[in-house]
């Protein structure tokens, strides 16, 4: 019985670490800002929660339980959050949602600025 | 056990150093920003393990820290750095001689 | 205009229940989440019960309660609900950034979403962003909302419908026989 739960410990442990790399991976290869906050926001709680889920398995207390999933819950809504802020943003700045290029109107000197720093 | 999270803890740590490379080549400040959200949640993560790892339960109040001050990185920028660069480039637009 | 009078006393009638009742339930949360982080209560009351008070506080100040209340019964079935879904936006990522000709069609969406101000309209917000393919980027100023979808092709406002549906039964907007 013992072993079966350091089994699925382990599994669930190192498929949070494979999220996580899926995370990162997203963040380097999809085209634009837009489609990298899908790939951090979503494959990072999930990873997160596979690890928390595999931690819950050897906490020994209902406390620590719960502490763990409050933990989960606030990465949860602070990713949320901050990339729905940095998408918002980029919308309002009239970034292309198909290409991420900002409008070469206006702010294109800002842009290319941003872009050399 | 305790092998298998110091594994955890080695491989969560290449992702994060891997995702700096995010932060080095932009090409946006705001694609930068992003790699505070990635530290955010890997960190979390390593910090957990680190608490079952050596039996600390204060790095799950980092842990919880951690969370929030990632958040705040985001919020602060958005609302200070990079909305005041497209104010910036509004009024640029209106002065004609520019 | 009686009509009006009426609702108003009405209102004031019920108005010792409804401050107090808010400000109880956010008061045992603040100790319940005291409690989860001090890890020993009983220990650390004399701090613990005032700043749960403080915070309690606070909240109703910073976020008055809104009209709209949880349904505790339906939350069990939204939580799994939301499990679910978060599972397969996971895979969904995991799919496609290991896919050598990464599958993508990104593009907006907008969409009339039919949730109140507040709590519900929030929620929706915040699940959005962590359901396979969507992330809520703005709200219009015609009370819909725009999306940001990572695969335009694949129908993404069917998932922003369902869980526009599920909000809705979680706080009791519409009947739950459907």
């Amino acid at each position: 019985m013992s072993l079966l739960i350091d089994l699925l410990q382990a599994a669930l442990l190192l498929s949070g670490v494979v999220m996580f790399a899926a995370g990162t991976l997203g963040l380097l290869r999809f085209p634009d800002t837009y489609c990298r906050i899908h790939a951090l926001t979503k494959a990072d709680n999930l990873g997160l929660g596979l690890i928390i889920a595999g931690l819950m398995l050897s906490a020994g207390s209902v406390l620590l339980v719960f502490k763990l999933l409050l933990i989960w819950l606030l990465v949860m809504l602070a990713s949320a959050l901050s990339g729905h802020l940095v998408a918002w943003e980029g919308d309002a700045q009239g970034m292309d949602a198909a290409s991420g290029d900002l409008p070469s109107s206006g702010n294109a000197a800002q842009d290319s600025a941003e872009r050399e720093r | 056990m305790s092998n298998l999270y110091i594994l955890c803890i080695i491989l969560l740590l290449i992702t994060l150093l891997v995702g700096l490379i995010r932060v080095w080549r932009g090409p946006r400040s705001a694609d930068r920003i992003l790699s505070a959200q990635l530290f955010g949640t890997t960190g979390v993560a390593i910090l957990l393990l680190l608490a079952e790892l050596q039996s600390q339960s204060a790095a799950r109040d980092a842990a919880l820290v951690l969370s929030l001050l990632a958040a705040l990185a985001t919020v602060a920028f958005v609302s200070r750095v990079w909305s005041n660069a497209r104010h910036q480039a509004r009024e640029a637009e209106h002065e004609p001689s520019d | 205009m009686g009509n009006v009078h009426q609702e108003i006393r009405q209102m004031e009638s019920r108005h010792w229940h409804d401050k107090a009742v808010p400000a109880l339930q956010r008061f045992l949360l603040a100790l319940l989440v005291w409690w989860i982080l001090s890890n020993d209560l009983i220990g650390s009351v004399w701090i613990g019960i005032p700043t749960a008070l403080l915070v309690g506080w606070v909240s109703l100040k910073l976020a008055p309660p809104g009209r709209y209340r949880l349904r505790l019964l339906a939350l069990p079935h939204f939580c799994l609900y939301f499990i679910t879904v978060s599972v397969i936006a996971g895979l969904d990522i995991l799919q496609r950034t290991l896919s050598p000709s990464l599958p993508l069609q990104p593009g907006m969406l907008d969409l009339q979403i039919d949730l109140p101000e507040g709590q519900p309209l929030w929620l929706f917000m915040i699940t959005i962003s962590l359901m396979p393919g969507t992330l809520s980027v703005n709200r219009q100023s015609d009370s819909s909302i725009r999306l940001h979808c990572l695969d335009t092709s694949n129908n993404p406002q069917d998932d922003a419908k369902a869980l526009e549906h599920r909000i809705q039964t979680l706080y009791g907007l519409r009947t739950s026989n459907s």
